[in-house]
């Protein structure tokens, strides 16, 4: 991804990311370990979806990143309250299965 | 008639709705329109001439064709009445369901919601991937064509900039349209033109076949073959063949994070959630013995109403109270916040939910929106289909009410430990039984249950002491606010030893008048405005709580420290809250709703009133 402190990432920024655009940014940021992209990402996404189940699947693939067992497990049953198995969003498969291959 | 079926299309331009509805005008008896409420016309009109009579009839004006000017006025003055009298029109002729597409822009939410109140209405969204969505669009733009033109020569440039702004906002429409959608309980799917559409018309029909089972239309499709005058605008396959920049464009979007996103359709990570009780009976009266129920009840707003009101023993009285044959507050709309008293992880939810979906379906206009402590809750409501803000009773603590500069109270002796609790089991005072000189603070034990459990207190902490027998010379003597904060003024620290309970507005207290938290693992929502320096969680045993108890009174912290600290937490909390509120405030009762502050809501929870003193504010 571009700089987070670039003249492009700047006026991204200040427009306003519908919600599919800015989990699919945080998305990426995670894959693409670009902290500063996702830590905006998350503070966003926190204030703005902070009920949305994208939310709690990038949230959940953040701390199973950073190897954070308490939080994941916590954030998994979260997920597992959304009925996952209903979409073909990317973001909810991408942490299911992450999910169920480490906590069952 | 009360077979007839009526399908709504709903999406943006560009994403196949000209494929699906000619699709859809193939049913047997179906009477398939286009866009209805095209600005210019009543599409798919034209075709029907014994409708448009019939129509003409029911409206009241001459319809010679489907773009005069006085039916779109009609039209565009009551888009429910134009639909209704369209339906009918449509089924006078013998016809058994009626097909039309509506875009975002083309309706109101509360023009939608008022279709989605029609008996026998399934919805299907179409969707489309944005760019191709969007390049569509540009060459329709470039071409003044939309349906009859072969396009694949023309390779327009991409504004990046604009392709964003428009999708990021036909996101935020489509979004609106479907949350609506699902809130009504119509039943609904949703076909995307790459995978469903632009496919071989034999898989096509299947698709489409699957999903008129799904929304309840049983008639069977036969074929799925596009109308002769439809062209496919454009021959290639990706899209950075279709523009000029397309390698640029796509390297762009990847820089920004976007690629995916582009290269997706909306509504594709939204999930379903349980339908609203659209079917709830409409009860027959209304229980105004319910009045009377005590509990925190604040009006905030009476036109449109707003209220913030207690859940207590996992029944909203106010829900409750608006069951009723004919609407409770009129036809003002209305937004009721609705606060826990104690943990609802643990609740089945289902009284809250019932009473909920009968109170909004005898009360149009009005929706409950519980408030939510922790990710957990939220979980627990969102399994049962009712939606929810983070907010925790303790952000509407009065900080002027509890200091860090009262002078300790001179009657009792100074203490490492203060407990405010009821003595009641569940406060598990006995994991105070290793301090020394414990001061206990609490209500009125004028049960014997209370009586034992004090009584078991003396028993395994004979140093343990009791404020209100101590200030009451043996008798129960109730606290003040002045008199309790000189009480706190004794302490290094305060306790919190529940593993289960509300939000526990006493530790909130506790930190506004400088004492530090020592407590043990719990759900509820009293850690909310906890910090590390401020709060110390330990074990849940006597041992464990004596060493925390060590601990913090080793950080000699002063009480201005914890109070700032909290403070601090206090703010960063309450602007989360006003966001969240505002945010839902304004997307339900409009731009011009009140906006919710804190300031009247302080200390509200405290204020135990009954339900008829509230509604009596709201008459």
């Amino acid at each position: 991804m571009i700089a987070f402190d670039s003249l492009e990432g700047t006026r991204l920024r200040a427009m306003t990311l519908s919600r599919s655009a800015l989990m699919s940014l945080w998305f990426t940021a995670l894959n693409e370990g670009q902290e500063s992209w996702g830590e905006w990402a998350r503070q966003v996404a926190d204030a703005d979806h902070p009920q949305d189940a994208a939310t709690a699947a990038l949230r959940f693939l953040q701390a199973a990143g950073e190897g954070d067992a308490r939080r994941a497990r916590q954030l998994w049953a979260v997920l597992m309250s959304f009925p996952i198995d209903q979409t073909d969003s990317k973001i909810i498969r991408a942490a299911r299965d992450v999910g169920r291959a480490t906590l069952g | 008639m009360a077979d007839f079926k009526e399908i709504l299309v709903l999406g943006v331009g560009r994403s196949g709705s000209n494929l699906l509805c000619s699709i859809l005008r193939q049913i047997d008896g179906n009477a398939g329109f286009f866009e209805i409420f095209a600005e210019q016309r009543v599409e798919g009109l034209q075709w029907h001439a014994e409708i448009a009579d019939l129509l003409a009839d029911r409206l009241g004006v001459a319809v010679e064709d489907a773009s005069g000017a006085e039916l779109l006025a009609q039209r565009n003055a009551d888009p429910a009445a134009f639909f209704d009298a369209l339906s009918d029109a449509a089924a006078s002729t013998g016809k058994t369901s009626v097909s039309c597409k509506i875009f975002a822009q083309q309706i109101s939410t509360s023009g939608l919601e008022k279709l989605l109140q029609r008996r026998n209405l399934s919805v299907i969204f179409l969707t489309r991937r944005r760019i191709d969505r969007h390049i569509s669009a540009r060459k329709g733009v470039i071409t003044r064509s939309y349906v009859k033109e072969d396009t694949t020569e023309l390779k327009p440039h991409l504004d990046l900039s604009a392709f964003l702004d428009r999708s990021f906002e036909y996101d935020r429409q489509l979004e609106v349209m479907y949350r609506t959608v699902q809130a009504s309980g119509v039943p609904h799917a949703i076909l995307n033109y790459e995978r469903d559409l632009d496919i071989a018309a034999e898989t096509r029909l299947d698709r489409i076949g699957t999903v008129l089972d799904r929304i309840g239309h049983q008639d069977r499709i036969r074929k799925a073959d596009a109308d002769s005058w439809t062209v496919k605008q454009d021959q290639n396959a990706d899209w950075r063949d279709k523009i000029d920049n397309g390698f640029v464009a796509a390297s762009a979007l990847a820089g920004l994070g976007l690629l995916d996103y582009a290269e997706e359709a909306p509504l594709v990570d939204l999930l379903p959630t349980p339908p609203a009780s659209r079917a709830a009976e409409v009860a027959q009266f209304r229980d105004d013995d319910l009045l009377d129920e005590g509990g925190y009840f604040q009006a905030f707003s009476r036109d449109p109403v707003i209220t913030f009101s207690a859940i207590q023993y996992d029944r909203s009285f106010l829900a409750e109270w608006m069951a009723g044959p004919a609407p409770a507050f009129g036809d003002r709309k209305g937004l009721h916040f609705l606060k826990p008293t104690w943990t609802m992880e643990t609740s089945t939810l289902t009284a809250l939910r019932s009473a909920i979906g009968r109170a909004e379906a005898c009360n149009p206009g009005h929706v409950f929106v519980p408030m939510n402590v922790s990710d957990r809750e939220a979980a627990r409501y969102r399994e049962v289909g009712l939606r929810t803000i983070a907010g925790n009773p303790n952000i509407f603590g009065d900080e002027s009410s509890w200091t860090e500069d009262s002078e300790p109270h001179r009657d009792l002796v100074a203490t490492d430990a203060l407990y405010i609790a009821r003595l009641e089991s569940w406060k598990q005072h006995h994991l105070a039984a290793d301090l020394s000189r414990p001061l206990f603070v609490y209500a009125d034990p004028d049960n014997p249950t209370a009586r034992a459990q004090a009584d078991e207190i003396r028993r395994i902490c004979a140093s343990a002491q009791f404020a209100n027998h101590l200030l009451g010379r043996g008798s129960y003597h109730y606290l003040q606010r002045p008199e309790l904060r000189q009480v706190m003024s004794l302490a290094r620290v305060a306790l919190a030893l529940s593993s289960v309970e509300g939000c526990m507005r006493a530790s909130a207290e506790c930190l506004l008048a400088g004492l530090p938290i020592i407590t043990v693992p719990s759900v509820g929502g009293r850690d909310l405005l906890f910090t590390p320096d401020t709060a110390l969680e330990v074990d849940p045993t006597a041992q464990g709580v004596r060493a925390g108890v060590e601990a913090m009174v080793a950080r000699r912290l002063s009480r201005a420290e914890v109070r700032r600290a909290t403070l601090g937490r206090l703010r960063e909390e309450r602007f989360r809250f006003r966001e969240a509120a505002n945010r839902i405030v304004q997307a339900h009762l409009g731009p011009l709703a009140p906006t919710i502050t804190i300031e009247p809501l302080l200390d509200f929870t405290i204020r135990y009133t009954t339900l008829r003193s509230m509604v009596e504010g709201l008459k």
